[in-house]
């Protein structure tokens, strides 16, 4: 499952994965033109789209591949690297690259192209582009402000405009398209006033049926839910969890169990992290629960080879997250009746009997209730805590 | 008079670069970029020619806590190398290798030189407040739906179009 690294490639196989894809970047860049400053600028007099074509083209095909592949479970859209928004440096950055684009005709990834081929002007891009850097590194105390404020983390583009990933997808989709059509006629007509035999070539058979494809993918897009939609849905369909019979385990038998070390359960609190850090059973693994769909609570309930015990507050989102382990293949688990807020009410001022009639289970009964907390407090303190949110590894990257 | 030359179907180019993105995001978490290249260069740079400015700047100090010292040894630097490798190898087999600096005739190649400069120089800039410039910012943003992808994306295309008319001598 992805994203692959960290966990499968070490920082040297890493550097030489970035030198292969970087390979085939610059490849592309040159074959389709973009080592040509005079080609990409004419994106801004209409002489010449092919910018729009490739960067758009590349974009929706990147959009449709990345929510495919999270969509069956391949990538983790959790742990890949979201651009975070910060809004007006967004905004500000853009405007001047803008600038930047229509003197220099080219962009940072182009003008590296250029070099390559030869093009002094690009080579003396990459000089400016590396003055403009110092600029930025040297005044950076007066920037400081503008980078990172609005600061509105990893939105979304479907989010920040109430959409869902499908629809968005399929509207960029139809836009392209549409984009597609009318650019061509208008280069055509402009290059046609310098020269008149001039037949746009672009649009082939190939080009036209791709075309086609896209427009059904996105049609299925627009209908489709996200995999953690319909996988939540799903378990928030009491009747489903309910025919699932999920046996449950009381608090007395848990915490015995614990107490005993008994080694072939473990605890998943489903709560959220805050609750679980206050209070948690020995060995118990947080994973909260809107975060059941994500790589590590995967890793927990697909490979571990002992009985899951879920708990929660009141019970009733152990049965949902035991559901979802159901449909992952795993009936091997147990929820925890009642929930957290039943354990402790258990444990927490227990009635003693009255001594004229206490049996000898009565006390010990008692004398179980009323130790039991502490020693599952000692127990907490002498396992390690598996703490799911730190064990994996969240790609910070950037530019 | 321009020599023929053949370039790829720009939809096609398009379709691999998408595909590329895709599984760079599958492999890395990441994906692609260029102006990060540019960065760690300047910390290097920094670094060597003036080393107690770095140690006593803010900026650098922090950027090299983050990247251990070694600022060079960045996943973007090597990504870079190989598109140097890459574009050379493409334009060594369509034949479009030759020094030369390409400018519309209706400037001198001295102006095309020193508006290349000054472009990047504002790139160069603008990149550090977008987080990303054309490829790490727009392309890549738009692959993961990034709100601020997108941003950055229409700013730089408003952005140029806006002033395309006032710097049209320099293209047609």
């Amino acid at each position: 499952m992805g994203p692959l690294t960290p966990e499968i490639f070490n920082t040297e196989i890493n550097y030489i994965i970035a030198i292969i894809i970087g390979f085939f970047f610059g490849f592309i860049l040159e074959a389709a033109g973009f080592s040509s400053s005079r080609k990409l600028a004419g994106l801004f007099y209409g002489y010449d789209f092919v910018v729009l074509r490739v960067f758009f083209t590349a974009g929706v095909t990147a959009m449709i591949g990345v929510a495919l592949l999270g969509y069956t479970g391949l990538l983790d859209l959790d742990l890949i690297y979201v651009n975070p928004t910060f809004l007006w440096s967004a905004i500000v950055g853009g405007l001047i690259m803008g600038g930047g684009f229509i003197m220099g005709g080219y962009c940072p990834g182009t003008a590296v192209a250029g070099a390559a081929i030869g093009k002094i002007d690009g080579f003396v891009f990459m000089i400016g582009i590396m003055l403009g850097i110092f600029t930025f590194t040297e005044g950076y105390p007066a920037f400081e402000g503008l980078y990172n404020g609005f600061a509105w983390g990893d939105v979304r583009i479907n989010e920040l405009l109430h959409m869902s990933q499908g629809k968005f997808i399929f509207i960029m989709i139809g836009i392209a398209i549409i984009a597609f059509i009318v650019t061509t006629k208008v280069e055509t007509k402009v290059v046609r006033k310098n020269n008149p035999e001039f037949r746009n070539t672009t649009f082939n058979k190939k080009v036209i049926t791709a075309g086609f494809v896209y427009a059904a993918i996105g049609i299925l897009m627009f209908f489709t839910p996200s995999r953690k939609d319909s996988l939540y849905e799903k378990i928030n369909d009491n009747e489903f969890t309910a025919s699932l019979n999920t046996p449950a385990i009381t608090a007395e038998e848990l915490a015995f169990r614990l107490i005993d070390r008994d080694n072939k359960i473990m605890v998943v609190d489903v709560r959220s992290k805050d609750d679980y850090s206050k209070f948690s059973l020995p060995g118990a693994a947080n994973i909260p629960f809107d975060e059941l769909t994500g790589k590590a609570s995967n890793d927990i309930i697909k490979k571990s080879y002992k009985k899951l015990v879920f708990c929660d507050y009141d019970g009733t989102n152990s049965i949902k997250a035991a559901a979802l382990a159901n449909i992952m293949g795993n009936t091997n688990t147990l929820v925890l009746k009642g929930g957290i807020d039943e354990f402790m009410k258990t444990f927490s001022n227990v009635t003693k009997p009255d001594s004229a009639k206490m049996t000898f289970s009565d006390r010990q009964n008692y004398l179980f209730k009323t130790t039991a907390l502490q020693k599952l407090d000692e127990l907490s303190k002498s396992l390690v805590k598996v703490q799911t949110q730190t064990a994996v590894k969240k790609n910070k990257g950037g530019c | 008079m321009e020599k023929e030359t053949k370039y790829l179907n720009p939809y096609l180019a398009g379709f691999f670069l998408g595909l590329l993105l895709i599984a760079t995001i599958f492999i890395t978490s990441g994906g692609l970029g260029a102006s990060g290249a540019f960065k760690s260069v300047v910390v290097y740079a920094v670094d060597k020619v003036t080393p107690q400015h770095a140690e006593n700047t803010a900026f650098y100090k922090s950027y090299n806590a983050e990247h251990n010292n070694a600022p060079l040894k960045n996943w973007l630097v090597f990504e870079i190398i190989g598109v140097i490798i890459g574009a050379f190898i493409s334009g060594l087999i369509s034949k479009r290798l030759t020094f030369e600096v390409e400018h519309s005739p209706k400037i001198k190649s001295g102006t095309r030189l020193i508006f290349a400069l000054l472009g990047g120089a504002l790139f160069g800039l603008g990149a550090q407040f977008g987080r990303g410039c054309t490829s790490g910012a727009a392309l890549t943003g738009m692959g993961v739906l990034s709100a601020g992808g997108f941003i950055t994306m229409f700013a730089i295309f408003g952005s140029a179009y806006l002033l395309a008319y006032f710097f049209r001598k320099l293209w047609i």
